[in-house]
Order: C-alpha cells, then sequence, then structure tokens
C-alpha cells in the first residue's frame, strides 16, 4: 500500500507531535519535517527517526512538490498566509493548525465527509474539538438552541506562548465554531490555566440553554457522538453525562493526551493534532481508492 | 516604502555625511554582513551602507542576515532592487555559513522588545547564545575577516546610583537569578563569549553598548518614554507622565547611529568596549516638552499622573568620551532634530501604511 | 523619621465585587446611588461590573441582570471626579468584545488579572490599554497560592508589559498579616511601580491585613461598602478609611461622607450584610476562590451533601477562580456517582 506522503512545517511542538503520530498511521509517511531553526528539539528528533529535515520553509515544498500529497502547516497565522497561496498553486492539500483560519473549520466526528473536498482546511481550536462534537449531539436533538457555552481548563504547563499570547484569538474562534456546527444563536468560550501540579488534564464542560431539553435522548446521542470521537481520540472521556441543572444542559468531558512528544497532560495540543492525523488518513484512503 | 521616505533618509545622510565622510572611506571595496539586519540598527547601518555607495560610489558589498524576509523588503525595497545587497534569510539559531568574502561583521540579531523578554525569557536567552556563538563560528571560516563587531546592550551595567554619565568601566548588574534578568544577563554571557573567542580563535572583536535612541524604523508600540509621548501626541491625547518628569534620558538620531557604528568598525581596535549614544541628558519632563512642540495644536503634559504616588526616578545617560576622543565623533543631530525628524517619520509612515 | 503624610489610592469595588454577594444582579438605581455617595466621599476609583470583570456574564460564573454597556454607562453618568474602573480577566474578557466598547463606555482605569502564576496572558490587554492612554494595572488574583518569589517574577512582568502597579489578590481571604507584609516588600523590593492590596474576609482579617499591606508600603487598597464582596466580604470600606485615618494615613475620603455610603449600601444594594458563615471559614482555610460560595451552596443543597466538604476538595485540586464548573464535579465525586 503506498502510503500518503506528508510534509510538516513547523518543528515546534505541534509540529513535533504530528511528526509523532505520523509513524503509527498506516496510512501515512511523514517525508520531512521542516523548521525555523536548526537547533530545535522538534527537528533533532525527526532525524532520530530518520526523517528528512530542513530549515528552508516553504522552499523546500516549492522544490519537492511532487513528493508531497499534503502539508500540516503548525507555524503561525502570519506564515500560513503566506503559504497558503503558495500551496493552492501548487496543488497541495494543507491542513492548517495555525489561528490563520482560511479555510473551512473541520471537526472529524461532525463534518468529516464536508472536509474531503476541501484543500485548505482548520482544526479550530483545542477547546472546539473537544466540545463541538457534544455541542453538535445537543444540537442534533434540540432544534431551538439559544446559546451554548464551553468552558476548557488547561494545565499551564500545556500552555506555551503561542497559546498565551493569543487567547482572544481563541475565544473568537471557539464561539465562532460552536455557532457554526450548532446554529446556536449565541455562544461563549472561556479558557483557565491552571497551575496545579501534577499537571491536569484537559477538561472541558459545555453549557446549553434549550427551550424543552430532552436529557434522555441527548444521553444516547451524546454517547454515540464520544464514541465516534474515541476512535480517533483515544484518551477523550465523558466525565460528567449529560444533566440538567439551575436552567441549563451541562456535559463535562476530560481529554488525556497520547504522551506521543508532550507528556500526558497536554490533552489540548493532542485532541487538535489527533483530529487532523484523522482527517489526513481520511484524505489517504479518498487517494487510494481513486 | 516609497521614494518620499527613501529621501526622507537620505537628507539625513546629506546633512551629516560631510563630517564624517573621511573616517568611513575606508570601507570602501570591501564586504559588510549585518546579522538582524532587518531591526533598527540593522536598517540604519543598511542604509548608509547604501547612501555610501551611491553617493561615493564605494564599492561596498553588503550581506543582510534576517529571519524576515517580508519586514526587510517592506522596510528597505530599494535594497531589494540594489545587486551590491545580498538578503540571506535564516534565524540566527540556524546560521552556519557566512560568505567567504565577508570582511567585516555587526552582529546586531536581536530581540529588542522587553516584553518578550518578559514573557519568552528562555528563548530570549537561547537566541542570544546561540546565535552569538554561530555568528563567531561563521565569522570564523571566512577568508579575510578585519573586525567583528557585537551589538551588546547598556542592559549589562548595574542600576545607575550615581547620576553621572555611565562610563564603559562603570560596574556590571550584579548577579541574580531572577528571570527579570534573563536578557542582561545573555548579554552579559554574549560580550564574555566574544572574548572567548578572541582568546581561542583570535577573532578581532569590538564591543558596542549602545543606549537610547530614536528615528525611523523604531516599532512605535515599544513601550519607552519617547515612544509613548509621541504615541499620546499622535492620538491626540495629552501627554502623560506616570512620575514628576524628573528621570533623565539621552537621545541619539538612527543616522549619527549607523555613522558611529561603521566608524567604530572600522578604526577600533579588537578587544575595545566603547558605549554608544547620546551624553547630553535630559529630563524626560524636557522631553516630552520637545515632543509636544512639534504637534499642532500643542498638548498639555500631564506630570504625576500615577494614581498610586510617585514612581522612582532613574538616570540613563552613557559616558561616550572614549569614542569621542578616539574617534574624533559627535553629535550631529541635535536633540530638537532629532525628535522632530522622527516624528515626521512617524506621520509619513501613518499615511502610507 | 518620615513626617510627611502618606497617601494611600482607595480603589472601591463595592460594585464589582458585591456583585458576587447578589448572584451580579446589581440593578440601575442601584449602581447610580452608590456612585453618587462614593463620588461624594471623594473616592478615587469605583470599579462596577459583573463580579469576575468585563465580559464574564455567563452561565459558568453566573449571568448578570445588566449588560456590561447599561453597568458601565450607568457608572459614568453617575461619576464626577472618581475615575470609572473595571476588572478584566483574559480568558473571559477579550480586546475586540470587551475592551474597546469599555473604553467607549467612558472607563478610565483598567484592573487586567489573572491567576497569580499566569501574568504572560494579560501582555496584550495590559500593552493595548496602554496603548490606547487608559490607566492600566496588572492583578494577581489566588496570590495565596504562591511564594512570594514567584509573585514578585509575576509583578515583573506586568510591569514591563505597561501596567502602572500590581495589585495582590487574597481571593480566597486565606492570608494572615505577616503573609502580607511579606508579599507586599517582596513585591516592592522587585518593582518600580507602586504596589497593592485587596483583602477578603474570610478569617475575619479584611481589616489586619490591609493594614499590614499599607504598613509594609502598599500604596493602593481596595475596601467595599460594608464589605460588601464575594464569600465573606472585603475589608470594610468605611472602616479601612477611618483605621487609616488614625493612623495618620491620607486617603482623600471624607469620613462622614464614606459613613454614609457604607449606610447606603446597607439600605440599597446588600440583601445580606456580610458575615463569616462557617462555609466561609472553610473556604478560606482550603484557599478556595471566594466567588465560589454560592455555587458551591447551591449545589451542596442540589446533591444533598456537606458544602464544607465540597470546599476542601476543591482546595486539595487547587482549583483557580473561574473553574466553577468543577464544582459539580466534585459533588458527584463525593456523592459516590462516578
Amino acid at each position: 500500500m503506498k502510503k500518503y506522503r506528508v510534509a510538516i512545517i513547523g518543528s515546534g511542538n505541534i509540529g513535533a507531535d504530528l511528526m509523532v503520530k505520523t509513524r503509527r498511521s498506516p496510512h501515512l509517511e511523514c517525508v520531512a519535517l521542516i523548521g525555523r531553526s536548526r537547533n530545535s528539539p522538534g527537528l533533532a528528533k525527526a532525524m532520530s527517526f530518520g526523517i528528512r529535515c530542513s530549515d528552508q520553509s516553504i522552499q523546500y515544498i516549492e522544490d519537492h512538490a511532487d513528493e508531497i500529497d499534503l502539508v500540516f502547516d503548525a507555524t503561525s497565522a502570519k506564515d500560513h498566509k503566506t503559504h497558503a497561496p503558495i500551496l493552492r498553486s501548487l496543488g497541495i492539500r494543507v491542513i492548517d493548525l495555525t489561528p490563520a483560519k482560511l479555510g473551512p473549520m473541520s471537526v472529524p466526528a461532525v463534518n468529516m465527509h464536508e472536509s474531503m473536498n476541501e484543500m485548505n482546511i482548520n482544526m479550530v481550536t483545542c477547546g472546539g474539538q473537544a466540545s463541538i462534537p457534544i455541542a453538535y449531539a445537543i444540537s442534533q436533538i434540540h432544534s431551538d438552541i439559544e446559546y451554548i457555552e464551553v468552558v476548557s481548563s488547561i494545565a499551564s504547563k500545556s500552555a506555551g506562548p503561542a497559546t498565551r499570547l493569543n487567547l482572544d484569538e481563541y475565544i473568537a474562534t471557539t464561539e465562532n465554531g460552536i455557532r457554526q456546527f450548532t446554529g446556536a444563536k449565541h455562544s461563549k468560550a472561556i479558557l483557565n490555566l491552571n497551575p496545579a501540579v501534577p499537571s491536569i488534564n484537559m477538561q472541558t464542560t459545555v453549557f446549553a440553554k434549550v427551550t424543552d431539553p430532552d436529557i434522555e435522548s441527548l444521553r444516547c446521542e451524546i454517547a454515540r457522538i464520544v464514541d465516534r470521537i474515541k476512535a480517533y481520540v483515544p484518551g477523550y472521556q465523558m466525565i460528567v453525562d449529560p444533566l440538567y441543572d439551575n436552567g441549563r444542559i451541562v456535559v463535562m468531558v476530560r481529554v488525556e493526551g497520547l504522551g506521543d512528544y508532550l507528556p500526558e497532560y497536554a490533552g489540548n495540543l493532542d485532541i487538535i493534532n489527533c483530529a487532523a492525523i484523522a482527517v489526513a488518513e481520511e484524505y489517504a484512503k479518498q487517494a487510494e481508492n481513486a | 516604502m516609497s521614494t518620499k521616505q527613501n529621501k526622507f533618509i537620505a537628507e539625513d545622510f546629506d546633512r551629516i555625511y560631510p563630517a564624517v565622510a573621511r573616517k568611513l572611506e575606508c570601507l570602501a571595496g570591501h564586504t559588510l554582513l549585518v546579522t538582524g539586519g532587518a531591526g533598527f540598527l540593522g536598517s540604519w547601518i543598511c542604509e548608509l551602507v547604501h547612501y555610501l555607495n551611491r553617493v561615493d560610489k564605494a564599492d561596498i558589498k553588503l550581506f543582510v542576515v534576517d529571519r524576515d524576509r517580508e519586514r526587510f523588503a517592506q522596510r528597505l525595497p530599494h535594497l531589494v532592487k540594489d545587486e551590491a545587497v545580498e538578503f540571506i534569510r535564516c534565524d540566527i539559531r540556524s546560521l552556519v555559513e557566512m560568505p567567504r568574502e565577508v570582511n567585516y561583521v555587526i552582529h546586531a540579531s536581536a530581540t529588542p522588545d522587553n516584553r518578550f523578554h518578559a514573557s519568552s525569557p528562555v528563548e530570549t536567552m537561547t537566541s542570544i547564545a546561540e546565535g552569538t556563538a554561530n555568528a563567531l563560528r561563521a565569522a570564523n571560516r571566512v577568508s579575510n575577516l578585519i573586525k567583528f563587531v557585537n551589538v551588546s546592550a547598556s542592559a549589562i551595567y548595574a542600576a545607575n546610583t550615581q547620576d553621572q554619565p555611565i562610563p564603559e568601566s562603570a560596574p556590571g548588574l550584579t548577579l541574580s537569578l531572577k528571570s527579570a534578568f534573563a536578557y542582561s544577563e545573555a548579554k552579559r554571557y554574549a560580550e564574555i563569549l566574544c572574548s572567548a573567542a578572541r582568546s581561542e580563535a583570535r577573532i578581532p572583536v569590538v564591543t558596542v553598548r549602545p543606549f537610547t535612541f530614536c528615528g525611523a524604523y523604531q516599532e512605535l508600540d515599544s513601550p519607552w518614554v519617547l515612544n509613548n509621548f509621541i504615541n499620546d501626541a499622535l492620538h491626540q491625547r495629552p501627554i502623560r507622565i506616570l512620575g514628576d518628569g524628573m528621570s533623565v534620558r539621552s537621545l541619539m538620531y538612527g543616522a549619527d547611529l549607523a555613522c558611529w557604528m561603521l566608524v567604530i568598525m572600522l578604526q577600533a581596535d579588537s578587544g575595545q568596549v566603547f558605549n554608544v549614544g547620546s551624553e547630553n541628558g535630559e529630563t524626560v519632563g524636557e522631553l516630552a516638552r520637545r515632543v509636544a512642540g512639534c504637534f499642532s495644536p500643542v498638548p498639555t503634559i500631564l506630570i504625576n499622573t500615577s494614581l498610586a504616588g510617585h514612581t522612582e526616578n532613574s538616570y540613563l545617560v552613557p559616558d561616550v568620551s572614549a569614542a569621542k576622543s578616539q574617534f574624533d565623533l559627535d553629535i550631529y543631530t541635535d536633540l530638537d532634530q532629532a525628535i522632530a525628524r522622527t516624528i515626521a517619520w512617524y506621520h509619513a509612515s501613518l499615511h502610507t501604511s | 523619621m518620615n513626617t510627611r503624610v502618606r497617601k494611600i489610592l482607595i480603589s472601591d469595588p463595592t460594585l464589582r465585587d458585591g456583585n458576587h454577594a447578589v448572584s451580579h444582579q446589581l440593578g440601575i438605581e442601584q449602581i447610580a446611588a452608590y456612585c453618587r455617595a462614593a463620588d461624594a466621599a471623594g473616592v478615587t476609583i469605583v470599579e462596577v461590573g459583573h463580579g469576575n470583570g468585563l465580559g464574564a456574564s455567563s452561565l459558568q460564573v453566573g449571568v448578570a441582570a445588566l449588560d456590561d454597556e447599561t453597568m458601565l454607562t450607568t457608572a459614568r453618568d453617575n461619576l464626577k471626579s472618581a475615575k470609572l474602573g473595571v476588572h478584566v480577566i483574559p480568558g473571559f474578557a477579550t480586546i475586540e468584545r470587551d475592551i474597546k466598547p469599555a473604553m467607549e463606555y467612558g472607563v478610565d482605569v483598567f484592573r487586567v488579572a489573572c491567576h497569580c502564576t499566569e501574568a504572560d496572558i494579560t501582555e496584550r490587554h495590559i500593552r493595548f490599554c496602554r496603548t490606547e492612554g487608559k490607566i492600566v494595572f496588572g492583578v494577581l488574583m489566588m496570590s495565596h497560592m504562591v511564594d512570594k518569589e514567584v509573585l514578585a517574577d509575576e509583578a515583573h512582568k506586568m510591569q514591563t508589559y505597561g501596567a502602572e502597579g500590581v495589585i495582590l489578590m487574597d481571593s480566597s481571604g486565606n492570608y494572615l498579616p505577616a503573609d502580607v507584609a511579606a508579599k507586599i516588600s517582596c513585591l516592592l523590593d522587585n518593582l518600580d511601580i507602586p504596589v497593592g492590596f485587596h483583602a477578603h474576609n474570610n478569617l475575619g482579617m479584611g481589616i489586619a491585613n490591609s493594614v499590614a499591606a499599607v504598613q509594609a508600603g502598599a500604596a493602593i487598597i481596595d475596601g467595599c461598602a460594608r464589605g460588601f464582596g464575594a464569600g465573606a466580604g472585603n475589608a470594610q470600606l468605611e472602616v479601612l478609611v477611618a483605621v487609616l485615618d488614625r493612623m495618620g494615613y491620607d486617603t482623600g475620603i471624607d469620613l462622614y461622607k464614606i459613613l454614609d455610603a457604607g449606610d447606603l449600601a446597607e439600605k440599597q444594594l446588600v440583601k445580606v450584610v456580610p458575615t463569616i458563615s462557617s462555609v466561609s471559614v472553610v473556604s478560606g482555610l482550603s484557599g478556595v476562590f471566594s466567588g465560589f460560595l454560592k455555587p458551591v451552596s447551591r449545589v451542596a443543597t442540589e446533591f444533598e451533601i456537606d458544602p464544607r466538604d465540597i470546599f476542601f476538595e476543591l482546595g486539595k485540586r487547587k482549583v483557580v477562580a473561574g473553574q466553577e464548573d468543577i464544582i459539580i464535579e466534585v459533588a458527584k465525586q463525593l456523592k459516590g456517582n462516578p
């Protein structure tokens, strides 16, 4: 079986973790990890696996375009805006893990099919990946959703400088994603950083205000969607079943990371990367069947 | 940047060049490499070299090393087209090679934003440490290295309690393990690393400690007093001074800085250290008045605006007698002119952006 | 000896921290009336809004009766010489959606707050407010959770971002006076900007802690009328002014008029004058955010468990302000429903 050839630009935590995950996949092969600085630990790890490394940025992709089927862009919003048109002109698919969000959002448990037709998708946010499927399930059972709120708590250690400088973008993107996938009139996203040691796993609560809440039907729907998520995010777990408290529906989930590159407490990074890998594997299967 | 802005910078050099022309003659026909070439200091040096080539046919070849190609192209588009200038896109932590023909290196690669130092102290330190090591190693393998200038920082000096200009012999900061000193300690480490390179590999290193400057190519939102005042005035707000305005600072204009840097590079002996900046200290209140005077209507100046009482005053002015006497250098752009030109530049770039 | 009278800046969050005590239900008339009273008394900063600050009205921490715009414009209309302040927590509030509009409503003072170990999330917000020419302070919440060196480090970051002062909050009312003195001194040693203190009264130390802070050199102190605030309430403002007066400090506040403001608060704002209930004692000891008092009490009743047990468990898990959703999880766990 010919593997789908993936190049990763950005050798920070996200890029390095993706590189480790591709090695586990029967469908994907990482043909290059491209970083900015020769000394980055991500590049060193890739070299130890025998994966080709480069510090030539998008130039490398341009020079090896016919050896690459898909690019994961784990650089920055600014850089992605430069990369996107180049990749489009080369006809290479890209999964955007930066805050740039130029293309449509992708949440595998919800809209995998639609993503198959796209050449540039993004994975929303970690809170979005954790909560949108749940919020979506709520919207499948309840036709009239007034308001959905998502609160995520992540370990302080799992939030690097990029996360910390971009909290506002995180909030706006997550809120946008919630509204898009559920049709809710209003949405709100909140992010808490907790420095407790040992580091906590990512925990996300979804609150919803609906007319005529139907918790029984919701329980089945959510159980179904949680199973779908578990297929690509093994550490995803529901810790509080849907309940009705103080006028709102409440569901709580927790994500423990796989510990591929960062430790297990970085479930926030893990869920977004697992989602990206899941979509990449579908692209790979699509190409196989073509 | 438009040709209007080209002309603006050229005007500055037209004005001061006669005073320094002879001192810069021996750069002609040589090759200079600047790391961090798209930053404040780097940009002014590039502009000066471009000027020398244009006006004096100095035939200087310039290599600019920086990781931000877009910023370089945006700030210095005339250099992108210039055949005597080659841009090398490279993160200083990845730098391995310098072209063999390089004779002079100015290592100005830096992260001058102290907010970045606070939020990312580890990256601040490693990029200074690794970057300086890489620059030294790479410079070591060029065919004929005449001088390597390490751009250090006034941050390496201990807090000035004397209210006197700080000479190069002033004590360095006392060792502290707090991360607030990450940048200062990294810069001090870099100075010693350069000395070590001089000792071990005979690299002809000259150290420069720049103080405070104004002029084109400074980011207006980087928070220090002059920028804050200009920012207030540009937004038609009263100029707000938190304390009593008695802290003392000096300002050197970018064009003067570029000239001083090149003269020192050409004429200093290996192992020497020089402060660079203006020794004409002014109170912060006075600086605010000068800034206000450049706007119409003149904004009001509010002092002691801190709701919670007096903030401590500080005195940060370099003693530059060493550089002045050894190289016969002077201040060529007086303070009023420096401030006026800086504000004119911001006005111009606001209108074109 | 320094014979010059030292000035103390009093910042009054009655209409913000007090909102916690009434589940964020303060109304227009109440805000208007208290603003007038505080303004007349010479209070320098009057802080108004949802208990968790700008943009915090939510299911997580409680939906406010009024939106931010209404609260702030009402306050603005009723403050003549006092400055209008807001509490801002990045992660709840954003620059576009919350801070920019707040500037348009006439807010003068932005107190950008974070959990005491996470100062770098305030960089953009402090920068923005500063660039817009507003008065900005940094605030470190739940400051009892770390030692003084860490606090000094985090406060220094805020100073670098442009904060004009840093305030330490005793969000759970956990401190004793010696703790406060040590931490305030350490911050002053490491900063070039003024330092402040915000007390909670869970262990009856509101005034004593504030006095210790001032004696250690703090220049900014928070106080609420009748102590109207989260949990067991804050340092009682009228008492604070009286005590600081007697100690020879200059608060700029008229004693009679601030006593009148206290009377007004008791009549019109406060439903229950803050006392130290048994649950509050426990929340103080366990170091859990005072604002959790109401949600914990409610969930405890619903699940039929002891709220004190919930607090001790939350303390063990070291939850931070804003993590009210964890209360339900802990309740279920204690009840035995996994």
